[in-house]
This record gives C-alpha cells, sequence and structure tokens, in this order.
C-alpha cells in the first residue's frame, strides 16, 4: 500500500472563509450559530444556523454555485490526471425550491452531479474522470476515503475531493419535521444538549501519491493512513445504540494505518449534539479504547452540522489540529454527558502525538473513519 | 485474487428478474411491473409497501441479485457492501416532500418523506433487511454508467476490504419539474461480486478484472456498459443451460 499525502486543503465555513480565519474562530470558542434570515423559519422548532453572510443568492444559479466559488479560488494547482471526487448531500436543492415557487432556476444544479461538473470547470480538469459521492452525513469521509483506498492501492496518482452543502428550507424543514434541531446553539456532548444545529459550509483537499508529490516538489501537510466504512444494518435514520457500525469503521481504519489504539492523540467526533448520536459515539470509542480513550471533540458548535460537507471540513480542521498539535474547544460543551467526563472541554487541549481519528456517522446506518498522520508542515 | 460476478438482478420497465431465470433486457415502456414483495425477499418485508418508489426500485434488483447469488437468508450480519450509481437518485422524492413544505410554511413537513430524501437511504434498508454491515454508498453520475461503481467494487475486494459487493445502477428517471431535462426511465440492476478464493463453490458468470487505465474486463472482454454485461453474463448462461439440456 502507497503512502497518501494531503498537499493542500481548504474550508469555507460559517466561521471563516479560509481554515486559518475558521480554525482562528474554533479556538476563541464562540460559536458561529446565529439567527436565520435566509427563508421565513418562524413555523420551525428552532431559527439558528450558521450561514456564510457572503452567500447571497446570485440570480437562477443555486447557492452551491456561489458557495464552491468562495472555495476554489484557495485550490492551488492540480495534476491534469487527478480524479475529482465531490460529495454532497442536497446540491442545489434550492434551484427546486425556486422552481416549485415559479422562480427561474438553473435546473441542473438541483442535480448532485453537478458538484463535479462546476468544480471540474473551474480547475480546468478535462480528463472527465469525476463522480460525487452520496453517502448522507457521512458523504464526504466516504469520498475521502475511495480516493485514499485508489491512491494506496495505486490505480491513481492524484485526486481532489472536495464537499459542499448549504442551508436551504429544504433540509431545516426536514430536520425540524425529525424534531432534531436544537432550540439553542448546538452542545455536543453536553448533559443538557437538545439536538443539532445546521451549518454550510466547504471543504477541499488535495491527496497524492508520495511518490507523485515528491516528483512535483510538493510537501506533505498530512497524511491519511486509514480508512473504514460500516453499516449499523439497524435503523435508516436512528444510530445503533452500541456504535456497531461505527466500531467497525474505527477498527478497518486502524487496522489500514497498522496502529494500536494508543497511537490516536485525540478524536474529531461527529458531535452533532443530538441525544442518539452522542450516546452512541460515546458507546463505541468507549468500546475502541476502553479506559485510554483519547480527548474528543466537535466542531459542529461552532460552524453547526454541515451535513454531507462536514466530513471533509473536519478532516482538514482534524489535520490542523494535529499539525498544531491543538485540540480546539467543544463550543457549547459545560455539563459533560455521562461518559464524556474528562475527555471532552470547552477550552483547546494540547496534544502529543502523531495520529487524530476523524469520524462520521449518517441516515441510512452509516459510519466512516479516518485516520490522520501528522505530516511535515501545514 | 479471482473475482467473479456470482448474481445480477434486475427492474425495469420489461419486467424483473434474475441472472440464472431469465435473458437480461431492457423495455422501452414508461411503466414499470408492479412489485410483489412475495416474488422479491425470502422474509416478510412489512415496510416495503410504505417505501418510496426509487427506494422501492433500488431494493428489488439488490433482492434478486442476492437471490441469484444464493446470499438472500442470512442469520449473522455480513461484511458485504453495497454501491449503487444514480443520476436523478430520489428527486421525485425530493420534490413530494417539498410539496409538503409549501403550505403553511413548512408546519405540514413531511418526516417520513424527508427520511427518504437522501439517495442513499435505500442502501440502508437493504443493510438492514439483508444483514449487510459493509460500506453503502451512492454515486451520483451526469449520465447513468455505473461502471466507475464497478471499478470502486473491484478495487475494494482486491484491497481485501469486502469480500462480496453488491453493484450496479438505480435510477427513477426525472421528477415532474424536470421532465423536460430528460426522457429516460426507470431502471435497476445490480451484480454481486466475490473473491472465488474465499469460497470456490461459489456460482459464476465469469471473471472481472482491472486494466492499468481503470478498464474493466469480463472474461478478458472490455466492458462498456452495464446492461451489456448484464446481457452477455445471462445470454451466455442459457445457451449454457440449453446445450446441457440437449
Amino acid at each position: 500500500m502507497r503512502e497518501v499525502w494531503i498537499t493542500d486543503s481548504g474550508v469555507a465555513t460559517g466561521a471563516g472563509l479560509s481554515l486559518e480565519e475558521t480554525w482562528q474562530t474554533l479556538l476563541t470558542g464562540k460559536t458561529a450559530i446565529r439567527d436565520i434570515t435566509r427563508f421565513p423559519v418562524t413555523s420551525y422548532r428552532s431559527n439558528l444556523g450558521s450561514c456564510i453572510t457572503k452567500l447571497q443568492p446570485s440570480g437562477s444559479a443555486s447557492l452551491i454555485h456561489v458557495l464552491l466559488h468562495l472555495l476554489v479560488d484557495q485550490i492551488g494547482p492540480v495534476p491534469e490526471d487527478s480524479l475529482l471526487v465531490t460529495a454532497t448531500t442536497k446540491a442545489g436543492i434550492d434551484n427546486l425550491e425556486k422552481l416549485k415557487r415559479g422562480v427561474a432556476a438553473q435546473s441542473r444544479d438541483i442535480l448532485p452531479s453537478a458538484l463535479s461538473s462546476i468544480i471540474a470547470q473551474k480547475l480546468s480538469l478535462t480528463n472527465n474522470r469525476s463522480l460525487n459521492i452520496s453517502a448522507a452525513c457521512a458523504s464526504s469521509t466516504v469520498a475521502v476515503a475511495q480516493a485514499a483506498a485508489l491512491i494506496s492501492s495505486g490505480a491513481i496518482e492524484s485526486a481532489v475531493i472536495s464537499s459542499a452543502d448549504v442551508i436551504t428550507e429544504f433540509v431545516f424543514s426536514g430536520f425540524s419535521a425529525l424534531q432534531v434541531l436544537s432550540p439553542f446553539p448546538c452542545k455536543p456532548f453536553d448533559k443538557y444538549r437538545a439536538g443539532l444545529s445546521l451549518g454550510e459550509g466547504a471543504s477541499f483537499l488535495t491527496l497524492m501519491s508520495a511518490s507523485r508529490a515528491k516528483r512535483l516538489g510538493l510537501h506533505e501537510k498530512g497524511i491519511i493512513a486509514g480508512f473504514g466504512i460500516a453499516n449499523d444494518a439497524v435503523h435508516i435514520t436512528a444510530p445503533d445504540r452500541n456504535g456497531s457500525g461505527l466500531i467497525k469503521a474505527v477498527m478497518r481504519a486502524m487496522d489500514v494505518a497498522k496502529i494500536k489504539k494508543d497511537n490516536i492523540a485525540g478524536i474529531s467526533a461527529h458531535g452533532t449534539g443530538t441525544i442518539h448520536n452522542d450516546l452512541m459515539e460515546l458507546a463505541a470509542f468507549h468500546s475502541v479504547f476502553d479506559e485510554d480513550c483519547p480527548p474528543i471533540y466537535s466542531v459542529k458548535g461552532c460552524i453547526g452540522h454541515t451535513f454531507g460537507a462536514a466530513g471533509g471540513i473536519e478532516i482538514v480542521l482534524g489535520n490542523k489540529a494535529l499539525s498544531e498539535q491543538t485540540i480546539p474547544p467543544t463550543v457549547g460543551f459545560s455539563e459533560p454527558e455521562t461518559g464524556a467526563e474528562g475527555l471532552v472541554s470547552s477550552q483547546p487541549l494540547s496534544i502529543k502525538g502523531d495520529y487524530l481519528l476523524v469520524t462520521n456517522s449518517g441516515f441510512g446506518g452509516i459510519n466512516a473513519a479516518i485516520v490522520l498522520k501528522r505530516g511535515a508542515q501545514l | 485474487m479471482k473475482v467473479v460476478i456470482s448474481g445480477i438482478g434486475w427492474v425495469n420497465t420489461s419486467g424483473y428478474s434474475q441472472g440464472r431465470q431469465a435473458i437480461f433486457s431492457r423495455g422501452c415502456e414508461e411503466k414499470l411491473p408492479k412489485l410483489l414483495p412475495k416474488s422479491l425477499f425470502l422474509k416478510p418485508f412489512h415496510r416495503f409497501g410504505r417505501l418510496d418508489e426509487y427506494s422501492k426500485l433500488g431494493l428489488a434488483a439488490i433482492a434478486l441479485a442476492l437471490k441469484d447469488a444464493r446470499l438472500e437468508a442470512w442469520s449473522r450480519v455480513r461484511n458485504i457492501a453495497i454501491i449503487s450509481s444514480t443520476v436523478f437518485s430520489c428527486l421525485n422524492t425530493d420534490e413530494q416532500y417539498y410539496e409538503t413544505v409549501l403550505p403553511e410554511e413548512g408546519r405540514l413537513a413531511s418526516p417520513s418523506l424527508f427520511a427518504y430524501t437522501l439517495p442513499n437511504a435505500f442502501l440502508g434498508e437493504a443493510a438492514i433487511h439483508f444483514g449487510l454491515s459493509g460500506a453503502t454508498y451512492v454515486i451520483n453520475e451526469p449520465t447513468l454508467s455505473g461502471l466507475f461503481g464497478m471499478f470502486l467494487a473491484l478495487n475494494s475486494i482486491k484491497r481485501g476490504e469486502h469480500e462480496t459487493v453488491i453493484v450496479g445502477v438505480c435510477d427513477y428517471g426525472p421528477p415532474p419539474i424536470l421532465s423536460t431535462v430528460s426522457n429516460s426511465i426507470p431502471e435497476a440492476l445490480f451484480f454481486v461480486l466475490q473473491n472465488v478464493e474465499l469460497n470456490k463453490k461459489l456460482l459464476s458468470y465469469g471473471e472481472l478484472t482491472e486494466g492499468k487505465e481503470m478498464q474493466l474486463f469480463f472474461n478478458s472482454e472490455e466492458i462498456t456498459n452495464l446492461n451489456n454485461l448484464a446481457h452477455k453474463c445471462t445470454y451466455t448462461h442459457e445457451m449454457k443451460k440449453r446445450d446441457n439440456a440437449s
């Protein structure tokens, strides 16, 4: 198996339009979850979300176009033969809303494959090697895992993985109808949490085989050392209480990385702030790590749950955390849920180690885990 | 490592069947046949009738493919993955869901419909019903091909991630609001790929291999289309059956 290097990465979130800006906001412990003004929210369980202020409708194009435009300027030169893997749950579903309300809108933006064509066009990738992966809230984690698997097995040399999702009335009303929106900014792993807060954002990672990167004179900003995906096979919208799928995904990722559990210095959890998700994750992490569970954090109290884009954003932020040897605070957390005592903190924590675990789970029972290894520089 | 196609199942406007029972064909009618759960599932699937049409379509083809590979019965969850490619995925369900949001400013939004506005929801249903704990995800393509999914499935088996992968396409066509964009018709076609090294006795239509440029080969012949592949597998099987009978 070949080493998979992260040679470039970036994010755009409600907490900042770049990795550095998002990271700095995250470290302050402040939330970017605020009142939503994009559409009427009076009928819903919550009026909160982490929107990107600069993301404003532009003619008949979907907001996803505008978001990707904010992201794509951050992407450095990409080899022409790169595979493009995008990830989203609902792409430009805001354009379906417009069409149903009789407003002019570009219908092609509604298709999830639209993401690939928008980015391929912006990066001038003309090799027609692109796909979009949809696996609910683990979409971009699965996308990174698949791209890394293809590079490590020698099938390809280079890939760009980009994830994006926007807050729309469509998704907001759905999560409200499922009774999972928190009436206050979400509080992951807190005893008094009451649900999730939605966010929007985008990410990109450029992955390369070590040999290709060296040939191009690029340095490793991090390494995708392991990956694992598994299904709970228990329920469509609720996670398995025992975390069976997440345990399998994590064990598989550590197996691929050829590391032991005590090598993991920290865990970037899915940490949505819903009762069931956070309990499931704590059960899974305690099962895998026994008494020696490393510190756990969630970024969703700051940037909200960016659904299909979450994994990509959290992998980029996780790589930054590993590089800085600092785990960001879990914004909104104050009273630990049983099992989170001493593991989750509202303050930044120093860590010492070379590996960080990133996990995401989603509807349809899907779970995905990535093991990141510290690179030379970021 | 040798990977073979051990099962094929499909649902399209010409009907629904499995590889060892019929030769694959595609209809050009607009409507799908009525799917009868008793003819599809070994165990009762009580929720099947309440699922959205896209999920029913995909689940039925997966059930037939598993039945064809004799992998339908199970007692413990199995490390089997599902990769499904699509163009329009669940957009018909999306449109139906949004019609519940429009009146009363979202107060009547349907939680049960919203749960099926994710393209991978039916894979979760398949994982639960058939006890599958491997990776389950959907690939969105601009035009329906399924070849990249097939490549990822083969790669996954060769890396030792899964012993078996169910892979194919499921598309319900455009929703009414996009009906002018495309006139594609609903169809689902799934193959079961298995690592033969782990079970020498498994059923096989033939061997699947990969080329250096991500091409796929079935019995050394390049695959350019999953429908042609299904036809080739099922036609060859039928001819062998007739030869043996005569």
